[in-house]
């Protein structure tokens, strides 16, 4: 895909003048500003992870975390983590072609994924805490065992946590884009085929001697045009089906709501986050369970 | 999109602001935002020098009953967080950062101005438990600014280990989420916001130092998240990640077992070296700008002093240990980070050689803002040359925890980063508010601060190598100490005057807010964008187009040129010579 | 101008991405070696319980962290896109990370000092406070290799 590097940023490569405007990585703002908060966290994880190797290593005997721990279930959350990342991988690819229906579905699987692990994740620490390990008791052992077990799977399951609030948001506000879209692009038309907008002069069929009106509101999805009934004393606004207005004069056709990047560059950045929690919990298997 | 550069995408935060509470309070504006930053941070200066009057009020006279043993751990423990989490950082990195960047890489405002704006306040939001804990049962936190467990962890181990230490978590957990918020706003703005023809190679040395301290603090700071973290939990939840087994506390036996108290000095200090960087880096780059401007000519290798202080920026990762020597850590580390300490003494001897370059045989003007740059490369050699000694692991066990090492840091950091900070406002202070400060009081505040400065720090070199140890309340029950009792008195004596100096400069922002004469676009004749905005610059910085930069940050004295420096927005054409940066 | 922050270089608002079969093949590929590769994990640390195989700790632990390295370099290079990006950005974001792992070199002589120093935990571990309510049974006889 190198070949994806536009002719201006090819430019600011080859000459030494810096042309202003562009990143010097390619990168919208957001973008770049997600990945050095990610690496910032990838810091904050690794001081914890540290901590936990640090008192690890610092005792003769730590307990035999693989007897203690499903080797099952871990491996189930961890396949569970890997699809909802691929999932949110397919999720950033469909968003840049601009398919949105497919943003949402794989969106949602992404959330269900992450639901299912937070779930998991609970069973595990639930079980757990029954057996009698706390943050300060261990039934097998050294107390630092279940305490920093429960510090990195808990710092993680917090990522988790937020970054299914992140993908909620985003889903939500891709949904309404897409929606807006929408009808921007299928407006309601009267019979003739007019477009009927927001501030266009309207005569209402079912009126025929009341003067003209102005549309106040449209809800494509539902087909309800609001409309000012003139005649009435309190000039009251009144809902339509678009068959019941005739367009007299179409008001001009409003800019398209949204556009194409923002929505894409949204979804991006949720998924760089996603692929991170995704990533950390690649060593914190590793390092808690297996090793 | 790619034009977005010049037409800011966060729409709502270009419109002018209209009431008071968005042009003054809440305001987006890169430029307010500093101001505040400057503001709230002097505020909290007041308090950290007036507990340091009590303290050296204290050990100049042990019997005037100002502090009692416990308010006086309490006192330091304040004095040294308020300084370099609540002064030095914020002033120097929210502060000049936030005024500076953007006006002098030519960008209307920072990247995320809301972010930028919650910054601030969540700095503001830090302060309040801070401040707090001076009211609460127990008083503030009392084992030092480091917090080292087990003081820290358990919570009947001092008086100030109770709510007074959670108090202080809390607030340094938000302040750390704060920096966080600056840092990303700082490094997406200087990667992608330059105006045209600003390469990296033609930044100002200000924006470079504000860049690398932004790194620092960006991947220093989460590491101490962490660890902040583990001692929360360590003292509310009865973990044991520093607690070590068998601890008596009240003569019981405490229930914790199994924890690494080294684990937290290792996590603290790989923030804690950086930190002082990140405080110091900021004045040597504001520093490098003023000493080229009032010497009237470049400065003296701009790409060393850059590389340098990339160096720095990377050592400054690798040497945390020399903290450590006397902790007990592995020998072997002692050696490594020995070793690591004293190679990035290599850097900051190219930065001092560097400076003291630029003034040779210029056509110096001294000005306050000169002044203080002056005295900053005084201070900071004077301090930096004792490091060296300490930087030794063989040394530092003799000098460790006695007021050497006091009197290293101090003039190292706390006394250059002051300086550089009052080189920064008394320069820059034209631009803020447009209007000059007052020369003669300003002279007199550099005079009683470099007086003042050294009196206090350089004797307690003395002191020092006499045997005197830090953190101590009265030095009477030791008689070898007592004997140094004269010098303690000149050290609060001087400190003293340290603080009048102050109260002096604080006299001289009122008086210059509102009596100082109006001041020109380009007061300083400097070459830099910040000075091509109308004064004070209005929202969104330049009216009509951002003016494309053509060549580096340094050209004073250019030879056949007809002016004696040429701003950096000047075209080739115009300026009648062409130079090679 | 507008492809800057575009990655693929297509201009907005068309919506010709129908075409991009061979993106959403490259995810399955990856997600399926991601797959592949945890069951490998687990099977060297169950390699004695399913093959009778007892590999040597260095062996174990090395490979497992080359595994996982792996792994994370699959999900930046493929997931995150990083492959497709400057290399300039790839070595901002990588060179940081061996801080972390001086970090933990460097502490980690200390630790075992500490292991050496420290009497509380050298003997048997046993419970500590509290009751447990399950035999410690399996740290009474730690296994070997670990
Ligand atoms: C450039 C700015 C510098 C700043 C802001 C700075 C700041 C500090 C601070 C805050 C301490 C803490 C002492 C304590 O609480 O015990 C310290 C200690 C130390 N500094 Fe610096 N320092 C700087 C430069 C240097 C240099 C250039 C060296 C060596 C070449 C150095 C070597 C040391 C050593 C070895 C210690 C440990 C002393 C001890 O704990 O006994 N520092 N410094
Ligand atoms: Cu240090």
């Amino acid at each position: 895909m190198a070949e994806a590097v536009s002719s201006v940023e090819a430019g600011t490569e080859t000459s030494r003048e810096w042309r202003g405007g562009v990143s010097p990585f390619g990168l919208s703002w957001g973008k770049l500003m997600m990945w050095i908060f990610l690496l910032s966290d990838a810091f904050t994880f690794g001081g914890l992870l540290t901590a936990y190797a640090i008192a690890r290593s610092s005792v003769a005997n730590w307990p035999p975390q693989l007897e203690i721990f499903g080797i099952g279930l871990v491996t189930t959350m961890t396949f569970i983590l890997i699809c909802s990342s691929a999932t949110m991988a397919v999720a950033v690819q469909a968003a840049k072609a601009s398919d949105h229906r497919r943003v949402e579905r794989f969106l949602i699987y992404t959330i269900v994924g992450g639901i299912i692990f937070l779930g998991f994740q609970a069973y595990e620490w639930s079980h757990f805490i029954h057996e009698g390990a706390t943050l300060s008791t261990n039934p097998w052992g050294v107390p630092a065992f279940s305490a920093s077990f429960f510090v990195v799977t808990g710092f993680h399951g917090s990522h988790v946590t937020s970054g299914v609030i992140y993908l909620g948001y985003v889903l939500l506000r891709v949904r309404q884009e897409r929606m807006a879209m929408e009808a921007w692009r299928n407006p309601l038309r009267d019979r003739n085929g007019r477009r009927i907008d927001v501030g266009a002069r309207v005569k209402l069929l079912s009126k025929p001697q009341a003067p003209e009106s102005t549309v106040e509101t449209v809800n494509v999805r539902n087909d309800q045009v609001v409309a000012l009934v003139p005649g009435k004393a309190t000039n009251d606004a009144e809902t339509f089906p678009a068959s019941a207005i005739k367009v007299v004069e179409e008001a001009p056709e409003p800019p398209m709501p949204v556009d194409h990047f923002t929505r894409s560059e949204r979804v991006e950045n949720v998924g760089l986050y996603w692929h991170f929690v995704d990533l950390v919990w690649v060593f914190v298997f590793t390092l808690m369970y297996l090793i | 999109m790619a034009t977005a550069t010049a037409a800011h995408p966060d729409a709502h935060a270009h419109e002018d602001p209209q009431s008071f509470v968005s042009k003054y309070i809440f305001s987006y504006d890169h430029k307010v935002i500093g101001v505040q930053y400057l503001i709230t941070s002097l505020f909290m200066m007041l308090i950290g020098g007036a507990l340091a009057m009590a303290i050296r009020t204290q050990l100049a006279w042990p019997n005037s009953g100002v502090l009692k043993a416990d308010s006086y751990l309490a006192a330091i423990s304040m004095h040294g967080t308020i300084m370099i989490f609540f002064v030095l950082t914020p002033a120097l990195i929210g502060g000049f950062g936030n005024f500076l960047i953007p006006l002098k890489i030519g960008a209307r405002d920072m990247a995320f101005p809301f972010i930028n704006m919650l910054s601030y306040w969540t700095y503001v939001v830090s302060i309040i438990p801070l401040l707090a804990s001076f009211f609460v049962p127990g008083g503030p936190l009392s084992g030092g600014w480091t917090a080292y467990p087990p003081l820290s962890a358990l919570r009947g181990a001092a008086p100030g280990s109770g709510l007074g230490q959670d108090l202080w978590l809390l607030s340094i957990a938000i302040f750390l989420i704060s920096s966080l918020f600056g840092s990303l706003n700082y490094l997406t703005t200087i990667l992608q916001m330059r105006v045209r023809g600003m390469t990296f190679w033609r930044l100002p040395l200000t924006v470079w130092s504000l860049f690398i301290a932004s790194v620092l603090a960006l991947l220093s700071f989460p590491v101490v998240t962490g660890g902040a973290l583990l001692l929360l939990l360590d003292r509310i939840a009865g973990t044991s990640f520093y607690v070590p087994a068998g601890l008596f506390l009240g003569g019981q036996l405490v229930d914790h077992k199994g924890g690494n108290p080294l684990l937290y000095q290792h996590l603290f200090w790989f923030m804690g070296h950086p930190e002082v960087y990140i405080v110091i880096l900021p004045p040597m780059g504001m520093v490098s700008d003023t000493l080229a401007n009032f010497a009237r000519k470049p400065i003296f290798g701009y790409k060393a002093m850059v590389v340098s202080m990339l160096a720095i920026g990377v050592l400054s990762f690798l040497v945390w240990g020399h903290h450590m020597y006397v902790t007990g850590m592995h020998p072997m580390l002692g050696t490594a980070f020995a070793a690591m300490t004293l190679a990035i003494a290599i850097p900051s001897a190219v930065k001092t050689f560097n400076w003291m370059a630029t003034l040779w045989r210029g056509k110096i003007y001294f000005s306050t803002s000169m002044l203080f740059s002056i005295g900053f490369i005084s201070l900071f050699t004077a301090g930096g040359l004792t490091g060296i000694f300490l930087g030794n692991a063989a040394l530092d066990i003799a000098l460790h925890n006695t007021y050497f090492v006091i009197g290293h840091f101090h003039l190292v950091m706390g006394a250059a980063a002051l300086f550089g900070i009052f080189t920064g406002v008394y320069y820059w202070f034209p631009k803020m508010f447009g209007r000059m400060m007052h020369e003669g009081m300003g002279r007199v505040h550099f005079w009683l601060s470099l007086i003042g400065l050294y009196g206090t720090f350089f004797p307690m070199y003395i002191l020092g190598i006499g045997g005197m140890h830090r953190r101590i309340f009265s030095f009477e029950a030791f008689g070898y100490i007592t004997r140094m009792h004269d010098i303690n008195i000149v050290i609060t004596i001087s400190a003293f005057m340290i603080f009048i100096g102050g109260l002096v400069f604080a006299y001289n922002l009122i008086w210059s807010l509102t009596h100082g004469p109006n001041s020109a676009d380009n007061p300083w004749r400097a070459t830099t964008l910040e000075w091509s905005t109308p004064t004070p610059p209005p929202h969104g910085n330049w009216v009509g187009e951002v003016p494309a930069v053509h060549r580096g940050a340094y050209e004073y004295s250019v030879p056949g040129a007809k002016d004696d420096y040429i701003p950096q927005w000047v075209t080739p054409q115009k300026a009648g010579v062409v130079t090679e940066h | 101008m507008t492809t800057q922050t575009h990655g693929h270089g297509r201009p907005p608002g068309t919506d010709a991405g129908h075409a991009h079969g061979g993106g959403y093949a490259g995810y399955a590929t990856t997600w399926f070696y991601l797959l592949a590769i945890t069951l490998v994990e687990v099977a060297i640390v169950e390699a004695k319980a399913w093959f009778g195989l007892d590999l040597p700790a260095f062996m174990r632990i090395g490979s497992l962290i080359a595994l996982t390295v792996l792994k994370a370099g699959l999900i930046m290079a493929y997931f995150m896109h990083l492959k497709f990006e400057r290399r300039s950005l790839v070595l901002i974001l990588l060179v940081p990370i061996v801080l972390l792992v001086l970090l933990y070199v460097m502490i980690l002589p200390d630790a075992h000092t500490f292991r050496a120093v420290n009497p509380g935990m050298k003997e048997g571990a046993g419970p500590s406070h509290g009751t447990p309510t399950h035999a410690p049974a399996p740290a009474a006889t730690p296994r070997s290799g670990h």
